[in-house]
């Protein structure tokens, strides 16, 4: 397997990569992923690809903050903080901002005298009540001088689809896909949101998330054993916590704890924005310096992401979740993090282990054994700016039990460890990872999102094609050694998800 | 008390606002130009209408083969059947492979194959690389035509898929949808579905004759997009596919009778109370569809502008979500809000919904509402066309279910058309129905919540004969 790598420069602020995959002696497929670079005056790097004929254009705006940048003791505000980046500016949402803000000034104050009165040991019911009625007060009051969702409403009247945002453990990103004309609109109102943005609607806000941690977390079987799993496999790390926020850290946190948050790690200096579809980067750059490129980067130190380590782990771990649900099992090895050269070899094991019928797992356990219904394996788990896991999550058929299942696991590992893969895996291996590359490109919005990814997280665009150099460089040798390495039972956890007994 | 609140506003409007920021404004958008693609369309011996769409930007080819048919074909008592099928169809072999070649021959190409149905239509579909299609072309016809639904890999399938449908209870999401579809679409095929029962008596036999009887040519469309080479590919489906005969059994579509208006009930211990509502909505091809798709849009189809979220997510926190949507068939079919709350507000909740819904059935969309409605849906169109894959999938879609060879020319002007009486008189139709449908799975204790609204039929398994309300 060669790849050549070929990085050519135009102009200044153009790049192309060009990777030329000889696989086989057929003809060579094309992957190349010519991407214009530009760093505007305030330090924001705009990444485009223009895609002539596309009528549409798709934006991934990314900060590398995420939900392990949390502040001790509120956990989740990063994640309220990017629900409150949709309550709008200090013109869009509201019919008087001047009338507005005494009113949210007043209301954070309610809140906070709330907060104080429920870490007493013994909170008064009486003052808790008289608190709520008087923030439902200020709440009507507010009511009158809000108006709603205006920032979501412009932007669907003009065509917006998809106008979302995701919060993980590494990053935070705002998605929106528009008619191919419509980038001065956009970068009109994403200059006010940066610049002006009020978090209106806070505390009834804080009430949504929690509706969405009780969907996401406590009615979805996979949601309590995925948070188990983090918060048993990791004791020092800030992948301990949930993305979402414990349930009571999200009913305590305060609109000036997301304002000062907003200010420490919201830097143009420190975000990518990417753009994919039907425009030209010579017509819109000038518009995008006029307005993204004036937005300020705050007068305060960024915030230095020095987080607790993981120390090695010095044995197996079990944890046991009940839940009116069959069992499902999900287990995770401690694994270095992309783009560590290691992180890929174990993605290539992963594919060896469960992607498709040919994979080790799926033919032994599924179609062999029949002891699981469904395997499956990913890295990168629950991110991949620190130390990460290597998760692999099975089904287990009815009647098997989880002693068994797990025998034939780690026999398969043991395999592995001893014998290596075939050229023959590995081969098929690369070639779905190239496969995945492609069919990756097609979506102009997954594409922006894997850019701006790569970008905010990785410091370099360039993983999206480097990843496929990377992987195309492993021997069966490199997948042996992480097999032996990381899949081992002293690195694992188990989390496992039981039906309650009655 | 309110003088000291002024004085602390004018104090903190000139410390900390000396200059209030500037609306920003929005410049006018250049006219966009939306080039609806040419489809090349062409008719293969069998009779499979091919549609063609070529774009040489990417390296990749997918296809997806439709075919009248579905998962309301599922014989009575054997719910499920139809899903075994396609699940043995790509996993049992095909043609002169056995279940493991075709793997080999399809993975070691990182080229993708599979067999799926919705509930009116049969589909397979392929994606692989351009370099590759020649070779994968004739063993995706092999698995269309000639599956071999090994035994072996037919009783794993059957064995995962009874795991799969014990397992729906778990969710409250996907419990709601089963028991909700029941109900709603009752006495028809579209309201049946697979039961551990119905799953357990299908037999390879069984899946072997329905293939036969229901699998063909007849009524098919084949959409190939990406970069290939059109005349060859042309000729080599042409020989590939010449010899597929005919399906015997026509697919039959049959009217739901729905068995509200009641309310079922299905306790469970979770932390987020799951709800869904519905009626019956309209066929495909309703002289008022594009009213009512506006309707939906206002309502609950459109995120956050919608009225419903508006009223029970931003106003009062009651749901992370709340959506509504409308599913045509050839049938009247479904016209369903989906959301969740809180196990102490679902009365809350309820009570919201209900006023929203009679009030927009009453009085309908604003005149504002409609002009934004239309503006944004004219202006989303462009969103079909984001790349040649999307585009043909969605018109092959539009192909197969008959919509007219200019569908996708007016549409925008049929949008923009509409009045806010053709609009109000399409959603009083649908949501003034009386025989509507509640099912909520939550908590126990919300059974004397819920009886506010209505008699309520609680279920302890999704399966179990649901009652009628008389």
């Amino acid at each position: 397997m060669r790849v050549l790598n070929v990085f050519r420069s135009i102009l200044s602020v153009v790049l192309f990569v060009t990777l030329t995959a000889g696989l086989s002696a057929q003809e060579s497929t094309d992957l190349s992923l010519p991407v214009i670079e530009k760093v505007l005056k305030n330090g924001l790097r705009v990444l485009i690809v223009e895609r002539p004929g596309v009528p549409v254009v798709s934006f991934s705006f990314m900060q590398p903050v995420g939900a392990q940048d949390a502040p001790k003791g509120k956990t989740g505000l990063p994640h309220m903080l990017e629900h409150m980046m949709f309550k709008g500016t200090e013109t869009i949402g509201t019919l008087s901002y001047a009338k507005e803000k005494p009113i949210l000034d007043e209301m954070d104050k309610v809140a906070q005298e709330m907060n104080d009165e429920n870490d007493k040991l013994q909170p008064s019911t009486e003052r808790l009540k008289a608190l709520a009625d008087q923030m439902k007060k200020l709440e009507e009051e507010h009511h009158q001088v809000v108006v709603k969702d205006e920032l979501s409403a412009i932007y669907t009247q003009n065509g917006g689809q998809s106008l979302n945002a995701w919060t993980s453990q590494d990053a935070t990103n705002y998605t929106i896909t528009l008619p191919a004309n419509k980038v001065n609109l956009y970068a009109t109102i994403e200059q006010d949101r940066l610049t002006h943005p009020v978090f209106r609607e806070f505390y009834s806000e804080r009430n949504v998330v929690a509706q969405e941690r009780r969907w996401r977390t406590e009615s979805n079987p996979n949601g309590k054993l995925e948070e188990a799993l983090e918060f048993t496999a990791f004791s020092a790390s800030p992948y301990k916590d949930p993305t979402i926020g414990w349930m009571t850290d999200i009913y305590k946190l305060m609109r000036p704890d997301a304002e000062a948050f907003y200010k420490q790690t919201y830097r143009p200096d420190q975000g990518v924005l990417a753009i994919v579809g039907g425009i030209q980067a010579k017509d819109i750059l000038p518009v995008l310096e006029r307005t993204l490129g004036e937005v300020p980067n705050p007068p305060v130190a960024p915030l230095k992401k020095d987080w607790s380590k993981e120390p090695p782990q010095e044995g197996p771990k079990t944890v046991h979740v009940q839940f009116d649900a069959d069992p499902i099992v999900m287990m995770g090895w401690h694994m270095p993090n992309f783009p560590h050269s290691e992180a890929v070899a174990l993605d290539l094991l992963s594919n060896i282990l469960t992607s498709g019928n040919t994979s080790r797992l799926i033919k032994d356990l599924v179609y062999g054994k029949k002891i699981v219904t469904a395997i499956s394996s990913y890295t990168g788990f629950p991110g991949d700016r620190s130390p990460d896991l290597f998760v692999l999550s099975y089904t287990p058929a009815p009647k098997h039990s989880s002693s068994e299942i797990l025998a034939a696991i780690d026999q398969e590992l043991a395999g592995i460890q001893k014998k290596g893969v075939t050229q023959e895996e590995l081969d098929r291996a690369k070639r779905s990872v190239e496969s995945s590359f492609l069919w990756g490109k097609v979506s102009t919005s997954e594409l922006a999102q894997d850019l701006a990814y790569n970008q905010a997280v990785h410091g370099d665009w360039r993983y999206v094609t480097r990843y496929l150099d990377m992987a195309n460089s492993l021997t069966t040798a490199d997948i042996q050694k992480v097999a032996t390495q990381y899949l081992v039972s002293n690195n694992r956890t188990i989390a496992y998800l039981e039906r309650a007994q009655k | 008390m309110k003088l000291k609140k002024l004085v602390l506003a004018l104090l903190t409007l000139s410390v900390l606002s000396p200059a209030l920021a500037k609306p920003p404004v929005v410049p006018e958008s250049a006219p966009l130009d939306i080039a609806v693609p040419v489809f090349d369309v062409k008719t293969l011996s069998c009779g499979i209408k091919v549609l063609f769409l070529k774009n040489d930007e990417m390296p990749l080819v997918s296809g997806e083969l439709l075919i009248p048919g579905g998962n309301v074909a599922d014989p009575e008592g054997k719910e499920g059947l139809v899903t075994l099928m396609n699940a043995s169809m790509r996993n049992g072999g095909a043609g002169d492979l056995s279940p493991e070649d075709l793997d080999a021959a399809l993975e070691n190409k990182a080229a993708s194959m599979g067999a799926s149905a919705d509930t009116e239509h049969f589909s397979a579909e392929f994606k692989c690389l351009s370099r590759d299609l020649a070779d994968i072309l004739p063993l995706f016809a092999d698995m269309v035509i000639r599956p071999r639904f090994d035994a072996k890999r037919f009783e794993t399938n059957k064995a995962d898929l009874l795991d799969e449908t014990e397992r729906v209870e778990d969710t409250p999401d996907a419990l709601t949808r089963v028991l909700f579809n029941r109900a709603l679409m009752a006495n028809s095929a579209y309201g049946r579905w697979g039961s551990p029962k119905s799953v357990a008596a299908v037999t390879r036999q069984d899946v072997v004759n329905f293939f036969k009887s229901h699998y063909g040519p007849t009524g098919a469309i084949l959409a190939v997009t990406g970069k290939f080479d059109e005349e060859k590919i042309f000729q080599q489906l042409n020989s590939l596919f010449a010899d597929w005969a005919a399906q015997e059994k026509p697919a039959e579509y049959t009217d739901a009778k729905p068995l509200g208006p009641t309310i079922y009930f299905f306790p469970k211990k979770v932390g987020q109370v799951f709800i869904r509502y519905g009626v019956l909505g309209i066929k495909r091809h309703d002289p008022q569809d594009y009213a009512l798709s506006v309707a939906n849009y206002i309502l609950g189809g459109s995120g956050f502008t919608s009225r419903l979220m508006h009223q029970i997510r931003s106003d009062r926190g009651l749901a992370y979500f709340v959506d509504s949507v409308m599913v045509p068939y050839n049938i009247p079919g479904i016209y369903e809000v989906i959301g969740g709350t809180r196990p102490d507000s679902v009365k809350e909740y309820l009570s919201v919904m209900f006023q929203v819904l009679n009030e927009f059935a009453k009085n309908g969309p604003t005149e504002l509402e409609l002009k934004q409605a239309q503006k944004s849906i004219v202006e989303e169109f462009a969103y079909n066309f984001e790349s040649p894959f999307s585009i043909a999938d969605y018109n092959a879609s539009l192909v197969f279910n008959q919509y007219p060879d200019d569908y996708l020319k007016t549409y925008r002007d049929k949008i923009k058309a509409l009045t806010r009486q053709e609009v109000a008189d399409a959603a009083k139709r649908v949501l003034t129905q009386k025989d509507w449908v509640l099912v909520v799975a939550g908590p126990e204790d919300l059974a004397k919540d819920l009886a506010s609204f209505g008699t309520v039929h609680k279920v302890s398994s999704i399966y179990e004969p649901l009652a009628a309300n008389p």
